[in-house]
């Protein structure tokens, strides 16, 4: 195996194949604050690219309840089960990844899920923890003994993709101008090892072509300078698409790089996996550390803490004001005067957001005439 | 596009161990006799037709039958962790233009199916490309190709059900709306259909042959032979399968002909799909020696 550096992991690491970083790599950052499940998203995912015979159960994108939704079936304990103690010593994981734990004669540590397992998409949705008392519904605030959350989930583009490292074809590839990872429907010959190896359980077998395949990362859209079909149409503008950078060449002015490096408000997805996943999430504010800790690793508080301080730092509020304003990627963003403006690759503005709107109290009443002219007093309703 | 990533082989510890496996005495043969201790397989020569058709013909039974013991492929990752067949019954029959074989193996229940983790059984017989010389058993190597003729399960169903068994044969519960095809011209529905659109040879639709044949150069390498020749037929019967391979002698496509009277060297492969076998996780027998009768 060779060794890799994974900044996530702070260390290097094992992988079967030699590191090479893409010219420019893919990722987005999730808000999981903002999230309805409303799963827009799912459908717009679902209609633009899996609505073919075979692909019936495939969805690239999905929207799960925490902790008790799984899609497929307990993807995330099965691997973490597998996987052993995953202790970090500050910034730095201690345990080992899926490639270092793998058994003799695999390439990572891996799960197969059977039928049933892709049965319940909806497996565990809207269920909290806890039992709410019987005199409020929610007994205290904010919810001490009463969680859940929304997590969107689509591959993560990693860096060092499990799905890749298992195939034994190499009929996946990583693209050196995105970093988006797909499978080459050409190559493949349905052997399903990628479906086992990932441990998000992202890549998926067709029934009807009889070969695997796995979210795109919209890319005939990221060549054309466009976010994700997934990140359009949220209704809760909760997603960003850009291209992230390694934390040692961050730039500040990227909104990735700004929240996830210089802001550190936006976590990878269970980064002990050791695969540098490429989806960043904003934890939930609400949910025990603990919990959050385990599945975006350290720094969990801190994110937190930054998050709930955004009203106070126009530079971070001016960036997630920008998440669904526009369907450009935005390649640098700055805060001026109280606007967040996006800028395209060449610097032309693409949008520009309010931080604050202005504010506007209406009279309660109003002076209006009757039918016949008559001057009177009108009254709002619902203002 | 090109690969962030270096498509390094992946090939654990290239030395594979050869393992010895010549003809065995065991007690469940797949021939009613178990053959000698020291015999070898013989591709008999007969007149007429060959049963190809019949994998459960008694004229696949003989002196040239032999049983191969059948170890896990472990040379490269992902890695079979122990085999679930332990041999292999192969018999050949020829008639001077077309080369034959019937493999019959033990199983508990036929992979007749590809799903989400479900696999197929396959049988594949290995044959030398361009010399008559033993290439690498790691399915060949650069330069010195093999060979392969490999029959799956789930394109025995495919024929036997007379069309390509999907998700309303697999799921017959299903419920789906509107599908592509149903909406859009044909040239744009496919492209809902992946593997189909860029002609992936596993997903296309046209009657095929449960026969594939394919040339490889090394693990990971194998590639659909632009001209398919290869028939054959498997059937379930009695917790075993029996399956037969043919292909004519005469190759074509850079091969060299498969020439009576001499020796070849052959190798098989067994997948059993509810063990979970698929690629590189499969039992095989290492080279044997075949001779082709004149
Ligand atoms: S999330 Fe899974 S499918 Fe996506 S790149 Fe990573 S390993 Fe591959
Ligand atoms: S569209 Fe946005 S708000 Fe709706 S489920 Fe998806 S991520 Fe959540």
């Amino acid at each position: 195996m060779a060794k890799v550096f994974n900044w996530q992991l702070g260390r290097d690491m094992d992988y079967p194949y030699e590191g090479s970083r893409p010219e420019r790599q893919f990722c987005m950052v999730m808000d999981t604050n903002k999230c309805i499940a409303c799963q827009t998203c799912t459908i717009a995912c679902k209609s633009t690219w899996t609505w073919g015979p075979g692909q019936e159960y495939m969805l690239w994108n999905n929207i799960e309840t925490k902790p008790y939704g799984f899609y497929p079936t307990g993807w995330d304990v099965q691997v973490l089960e597998r996987l052993g103690p995953q202790d970090w010593q500050g910034d730095t994981y201690a345990g080992k990844t899926i490639f270092e734990a793998a058994e003799t004669g695999e390439v990572a540590v891996n799960w197969q899920p059977d039928q049933a397992d892709w049965n319940h998409p909806n497996l565990g949705e809207d269920e909290p923890t806890g039992v709410a008392g019987e005199e409020t519904y929610i007994p205290d605030i904010p919810h001490a003994d009463m969680w859940m959350y929304y997590l969107q989930r689509i591959c993560n583009h990693c860096t060092y993709p499990a799905c890749l490292a298992a195939c034994p074809r190499q009929a996946i590839y990583k693209r050196d101008e995105d970093g988006i990872v797909l499978i080459d429907q050409d190559r493949c010959r349905g052997y399903q090892e990628c479906v086992a190896a990932c441990p998000y359980k992202k890549s998926m077998f067709n029934i009807e072509t009889r070969v695997s395949e796995k979210c795109i990362g919209c890319y005939p859209k990221i060549e054309q300078g466009l976010q994700t079909q997934c990140t359009t149409v949220c209704i809760g503008r909760l997603r960003l698409t850009d291209f992230v950078n390694t934390p040692d060449k961050a730039d500040a002015r990227n909104p990735a790089d700004f929240l996830i490096h210089t802001r550190k408000v936006a976590l990878p997805i269970y980064p002990q996996l050791g695969l540098e996943p490429n989806v960043y999430y904003i934890p939930p504010i609400h949910v025990p550390p603990k919990y959050l800790h385990q599945m975006f690793g350290p720094g969990v508080e801190e994110a937190i803490e930054t998050y709930k301080n955004a009203k106070d730092d126009d530079e971070l509020l001016g960036a997630l004001m920008l998440f669904g304003s526009t369907e450009k990627i935005i390649y640098s963003f700055d805060v001026r005067g109280g606007v967040a403006r996006g800028y395209d690759r060449k610097g032309d503005e693409l949008v520009a957001v309010p931080l604050r709107e202005p504010e506007l109290v209406r009279d309660f009443s109003y002076p209006t005439t009757l039918a016949d002219g008559t001057p009177a007093t009108g009254y709002r309703h619902n203002t | 596009m090109s690969d962030a990533i270096t498509r390094k082989a992946l090939l654990a510890g290239a030395g594979v161990g050869a393992v010895a496996v010549g003809a065995f005495l065991a007690g469940c043969g797949g021939g009613e006799e178990a053959p000698q201790k020291d015999a070898q397989l013989v591709a008999r020569r007969v007149d007429g037709p060959l049963p190809v058709d019949d994998p459960r013909s008694s004229a696949w039974r003989g002196d040239g039958e032999t049983l191969l013991a059948l170890v896990a492929q472990q040379a490269a990752k992902p890695a079979l962790a122990q085999v679930s067949v332990p041999d292999v019954w192969l018999s050949a029959l020829h008639d001077g233009r077309t080369i034959a074989f019937r493999a019959s193996w033990a199983q508990e229940s036929a992979g007749e199916v590809d799903s989400l983790g479900v696999f197929h059984d396959a049988v594949a017989v290995m044959l030398p490309g361009t010399s008559r010389e033993r290439p690498a058993i790691t399915m060949g190597a650069p330069g010195a190709p093999v060979h392969i003729a490999q029959w799956r399960g789930s394109w025995q169903k495919d024929q036997d059900s007379g069309r390509r068994v999907s998700v309303p044969e697999i799921y017959p519960n299903y419920v789906r709306d509107l599908t592509p095809s149903e909406l859009l011209p044909p040239r744009t529905a496919v492209l809902w259909a992946p593997g189909r659109a860029v002609g992936n040879p596993l997903s296309g639709l046209e009657e095929r042959s449960p026969v594939e044949e394919l040339l490889a150069e090394g693990f990971g390498s194998t590639t659909h032979l632009p001209r398919q020749q290869a028939s054959g037929r498997g059937v379930f019967a009695d917790g075993r399968w029996w399956v037969t391979i043919a292909m004519p002698m005469q190759r074509g496509q850079g091969l060299i002909d498969i020439l009576g009277g001499l020796y070849w060297p052959v190798a098989v492969a067994v997948w059993s799909g509810p063990a979970g076998n698929r690629g590189g996780r499969k039992q095989y027998a290492d080279w044997a020696s075949m001779l082709v009768e004149a």
